[in-house]
């Protein structure tokens, strides 16, 4: 490889280290007319409900539906057949409660009102009547397809907003437009203890008192409405509001609120406003609520728990296991993990002279230099023990039969899997993280009758491992969402050049760089397998100069690194998705530039 | 996975300490100071089941009641504070003069450190206010301090009387007048805000009467603003007010002479001692500041005896803390009212237990060491009135609270995880804030802290 390259010219020499990727979603699903509609899943174990796992099992799919299940269906002529042998079939999961596909607001300037005791209602974040159908992209965004690629067929998706931002529908996560990918609407009012800004309601308890305003008005004017409809001779004719309006079906216990309460005040809250005024809830996003358990399991209500967990501390933690270990002089355990890090470490460092410092640094505080003061100590101490009751709350919520089912709000879409992982670790059975994310919030929805299982009659949204999900190297094979297959791993790995069975992105990608006033562009070959890809990169001005790259680091589809010219260094992040990526290049005071890429046709 | 197991279990105990549990305890051969019945030695205070049982020698109890020996030490009622703002993540909803909606009750927080430290000050019991941005803030709640719990319901003391934040002067002035350029923009406005508001809230009782006989079919719109100033008119809610001038207390007096309402105890009031004989006929307490003004123009003219003559003219007083630092303290607090205006050991103490506690409608449950009252107790080294006194033990409904001998040094309920011990010493050690007037400049004014405003914000 070549190294002597002038710094003038801003030449874009990438190379790196991929993980084996997971991320391909075909974008043009809508585009090309499918050859078939009828798919046969060969020989699987169907995991059909949580518990109940049908060996030897196959599946046939037609017109979007699961047409039948079982061990000797016969393969009809038209149908596309996908050899599962080996793999487990699951049902795509539910989000119980999600933003994906509704665009963020901008941080506008706090609006000005002329009287911030009495703003105007969609100021003040009442918008109770807002369905989230108006509010989703034209087109369903990437949430909603990263989502899909996790396993997930379908998504209560709610509006965001403050207080009172609208009512949530149910969509399948199908690459449609959204208002055919709705397969149930308005099943929720979404609500939230969030304050308005500069004006009433401007505090938690601003909030809560405007709901309890909003309900009792709601209540009257409903019921004044059913005496007017009944015999409004005499009567002053109602005044409609569309927010009391929009609220009738809470009050007559018909739709759900669904609170947001991440919190144990937010629960409490909730709690409270609920006892009052009486309504169905769902208490939803729940991240701390364990300390009010036996409030939330005598309050009979539904529980969303949320998917996001604390960051991981796990090297504070081996530090903290260690020296607990020390005390009770139970070593052995102790040193056969220390050992094994080591040697781990090693291969590191054998593998990688090209590779980072990022990946070495972790590794050095493994061994801190000093022994912390008692006081620290405790602290980390106090947080290990805080972080770990945010890992077991799912457990804790199962072993009080709590049916709960899960929710995306706030998490980090590539956090998902590794915190249900980490959940499981935790104590939560694997049935139990199943149902949460299956047959709970099916019910919870209304929509058993279509989704939660692999049986049949139901919409074909279920996706394919080639381990039990629960593995920790388990990946999915297959998504077969409304009944096509929108992501087909197998195929993708026999178009590669007979390459390792782990290589994903392998292959020459073109790609280009915005720079005002001109456009820089190149070509990128991605070599390699597993753990151990690597990429160089030309560029237009001197093809064939290929350079390497350092502080590489995949994490989910986006990979982010260096290269160095001269001294000059140039940080690229650039985010995969399917055939293409973009992202951006920072270049040292020159600033950060646009840049993207696609594959090229081999 | 051990681990995990063994924090599991941790917390399964823990999901059962909670609700308003009580507890039994037997305080012996301490120096007992009733504040209603004089000081008795050598006494012993029986508390079974949250309340105060017995008080005598040489009395006994049953093997599960926990035994305090409180041999040369001072055993007095749990201290009660009738101005804070601990425990609260909200205190002003400063949008409105008018908030008379909001309830500070439902922004409580119990894992706020502050009510330890108010623990560790012998303070059992505190009046968490709401803010005084608005001419009528919100609804203020009556708490006990049994610290150790995630639930905010934990905190409340049930059945104490419903109160409520009034605001007069500079405070509502600013925010509303100067701020947003409407009525209140002058002390004249702060009495308009009043009768306006009670006026209509007359209006709208009738309003609802008539519905509710059938005069009239269509409801009218229901207003929690309006529920809750009919609920003064009343006689259900007893009124807080933040005040300073004597003008100014006159006027809120004649305003409430001509509704009717008569529940009425003033907070601050450094201006008090000029007019202690109209407080006194009216039946308004005082709830005061030992030796602390001039922060603002209208705290200028003050004194340290206002307690004192407070007290002599018959008004019901207490000292307050509106503060998390104070509230450690108060005990230091009502000794100052010795060395200003000569009042008796007993007339001091009633200033931080009795009086307060009859101020917020409580005085017949709490503030005195009586039979039948609840089980809150401090305990002291010395007198507590002594500089050399330190606090020992505090006993909530007969629960210890706080215990010298066993004081972790974190005494924190919830953390968090992802906090940066940087930011959890800065945390730790940070001095509270003068509240009376948060949330106000975040909300209202972007861009300006209460910081910016240089001067107390009382």
């Amino acid at each position: 490889m070549i190294t002597n390259i002038s710094c003038k010219r801003l030449l874009w020499m990438i190379l790196a280290v991929f993980g084996s990727f997971q991320f391909a979603i075909s974008q043009n699903s809508n585009d090309a007319k499918e050859v078939t509609t009828t798919y046969y899943v060969k020989n699987a174990f169907v995991v059909q409900k949580p518990g109940i796992v049908l060996s030897n099992t196959s599946i046939l799919i037609k017109d979007g539906m699961i047409k039948s299940v079982g061990p000797n269906i016969p393969i009809p002529f038209d149908a596309e057949v996908i050899d599962a042998d080996s793999m487990y079939v699951y049902a795509g999961f539910i989000d119980a409660c999600s933003h994906a596909g509704v665009a963020k607001k901008e941080n506008k300037d706090r609006p000005k009102v002329d009287n911030p005791g009495n703003p105007p209602k969609d100021l003040a974040g009442i918008t109770p009547q807002y369905t989230v159908r108006a509010a989703i992209s034209d087109k369903l965004d990437k949430s909603m397809g990263e989502l899909r690629e996790l396993g997930f067929g379908f998504v209560h998706v709610v509006p965001r907003g403050r207080m009172l931002p609208g009512q949530g529908s149910v969509l399948s996560t199908g690459d449609l437009n959204p208002s055919a990918s709705i397969i149930k609407e308005n099943v929720s009012e979404f609500a939230q203890f969030k304050s308005a800004r500069g004006m009433f309601p401007a505090t938690t308890i601003g909030v809560m008192s405007q709901f309890r305003d909003l309900i009792k008005n709601a209540t009257y004017s409903n019921n004044y409405k059913a005496a007017y409809g009944l015999n409004p001779t005499g009567l002053e004719r109602p005044k409609h509001s569309e927010e009391l309006a929009a609220l009738y079906p809470v009050v007559e216990k018909k739709m759900p609120v669904f609170f947001y309460t991440p919190k144990v005040k937010d629960v409490n809250r909730a709690l409270i406003l609920q006892n009052e005024l009486g309504y169905n809830m769902v208490l939803t996003g729940v991240l701390q609520g364990w300390p009010l358990m036996s409030s939330i399991t005598a309050s009979g209500n539904a529980v969303v728990l949320s998917l996001n967990l604390p960051e991981e501390i796990k090297d504070e933690k081996d530090d903290v296991d260690n020296e607990e270990d020390d005390k009770k002089g139970d070593k052995k355990s102790d040193e056969n993990e220390g050992e094994k890090n080591e040697d781990e470490s090693d291969v590191e460092k054998v593998e990688g002279d090209k590779k980072d410092e990022k990946k070495e640094k972790p590794k050095k505080k493994k061994k801190p230099e000093k022994e912390d003061d008692p006081e620290t100590k405790m602290l980390k101490e106090r947080k290990m023990k805080s972080h770990d009751e945010y890992v077991s709350q799912a457990a804790m919520f199962e072993k009080q039969r709590v049916n709960f089912s899960f929710s995306t709000l706030d998490t980090k879409t590539k956090d998902i899997r590794n915190n249900l992982l980490r959940m499981v670790k935790g104590g939560l059975s694997e049935n139990g993280a199943l149902a949460a994310l299956t047959t709970n919030p099916a019910s919870l929805l209304g929509i058993s009758a279509i989704a939660g299982t692999v049986e049949q009659g139901k919409i074909a949204n279920i996706f394919i491992t080639d381990k039990p999900y629960f593995e920790e190297k388990s990946k999915i094979k297959y998504l077969i969402i409304d009944g096509k297959v929108t992501f087909n791993k197998e195929e993708k790995k026999k178009k590669k050049k007979g390459d390792g069975e782990t290589v994903e992105l392998a292959g020459t990608w073109s790609y280009e760089v915005e720079i005002p006033g001109e456009s820089q562009s190149g070509t990128m070959v991605i070599e390699g397998s597993g753990d151990n890809l690597t990429v160089s990169t030309d560029s237009s001005a001197e093809p064939g100069d290929f350079m390497d790259g350092s502080n590489i680091n995949l994490d989910g589809s986006t990979l982010s690194f260096d290269i160095s010219i001269d001294g000059m260094t140039y940080s690229i992040s650039v985010d995969f998705d399917g055939e293409s990526f973009e992202g951006t290049v920072a270049v040292g005071e020159f600033g950060t530039f646009p840049m993207t890429g696609t594959k090229k046709p081999e | 996975m051990k681990k995990y197991i063994l924090s599991l279990c941790a917390m399964m105990i823990a999901f059962t300490v909670t609700a308003q549990e009580t507890g039994s305890i037997l305080i012996k051969n301490g120096t007992v100071l009733t504040i209603t019945d004089g000081v008795k030695e050598n006494t012993d205070v029986l508390i079974k089941n949250g309340k105060i049982e017995k008080i005598g020698k040489d009395l006994t109890a049953d093997r599960s009641t926990q035994v305090v020996d409180a041999k040369g030490q001072f055993v007095m009622p749990g201290i009660v504070d009738a101005h804070s703002h601990i425990a609260l993540e909200t205190v002003n909803e400063a949008t409105n003069p008018v908030t008379s909606e909001v309830f500070v009750g439902d922004g409580l927080d119990p894992q706020d450190v502050g009510i330890y430290r108010a623990l560790a000050g012998g303070v059992t019991i505190s009046h968490a206010m709401h803010g005084s941005a608005n001419a009528i803030g919100g609804e203020c709640e009556t708490i006990k301090h049994r610290y150790g719990t995630w639930d905010p319901d934990d905190l409340r003391m049930k059945n104490a009387p419903r109160t409520i934040k009034f605001a007069l002067g500079e405070n509502p002035i600013r925010v509303h007048g100067e701020g947003r350029n409407i009525t209140p923009s002058t002390r004249m406005g702060v009495e308009q805000v009043f009768r306006s508001a009670f006026s209509e809230a007359q209006l709208y009782k009738k309003s609802w009467t008539d519905f509710n006989t059938k005069k009239t079919k269509t409801p009218p719109h229901y207003s929690r603003r309006m529920e809750t100033l009919v609920d003064i008119l009343d006689g259900e809610i007893i009124i807080h007010c933040h005040s300073y001038r004597a003008d100014e207390l006159l006027m809120l007096m004649n305003v409430l002479e001509d509704y009717g309402v008569s529940r009425l105890c003033f907070q601050h009031v450094n201006e008090g001692f000029k007019v202690a004989p109209e407080l006194a006929k009216f039946g308004a307490g005082a709830s005061v500041f030992s030796d602390w003004w001039a922060y603002k123009f209208e705290v200028y003219y003050s004194t340290a005896y206002n307690a004192a003559i407070l007290v002599r003219n018959g008004v019901v007083t207490s000292i307050n803390s509106d503060s998390g630092e104070l509230i450690r303290h108060l005990y230091h607090e009502a000794a100052k009212t010795q060395r200003y205006g000569d009042l008796t050991d007993n007339e001091a103490l009633r200033l931080i237990t009795i009086n307060p506690a009859t101020q917020l409608g409580i005085g017949d449950r709490v503030g005195s060491i009586e039979k039948g009252k609840d089980g809150d107790i401090a305990i002291f080294s010395a007198h507590p009135l002594s500089v050399y006194a330190i606090p020992q033990m505090t006993i909530v409904d007969g629960i210890v609270r706080f215990d010298i001998s066993n004081d972790a040094q974190d005494m924190r309920i919830d953390i968090d995880p992802e906090e940066k011990f940087d930011d959890t010493f800065i945390n730790l050690n940070a001095e509270d804030e003068e509240r009376c007037m948060q949330d106000v400049y975040s909300e209202l004014f972007l861009g300006e802290t209460s910081q910016s405003h240089a001067g107390h914000k009382h």
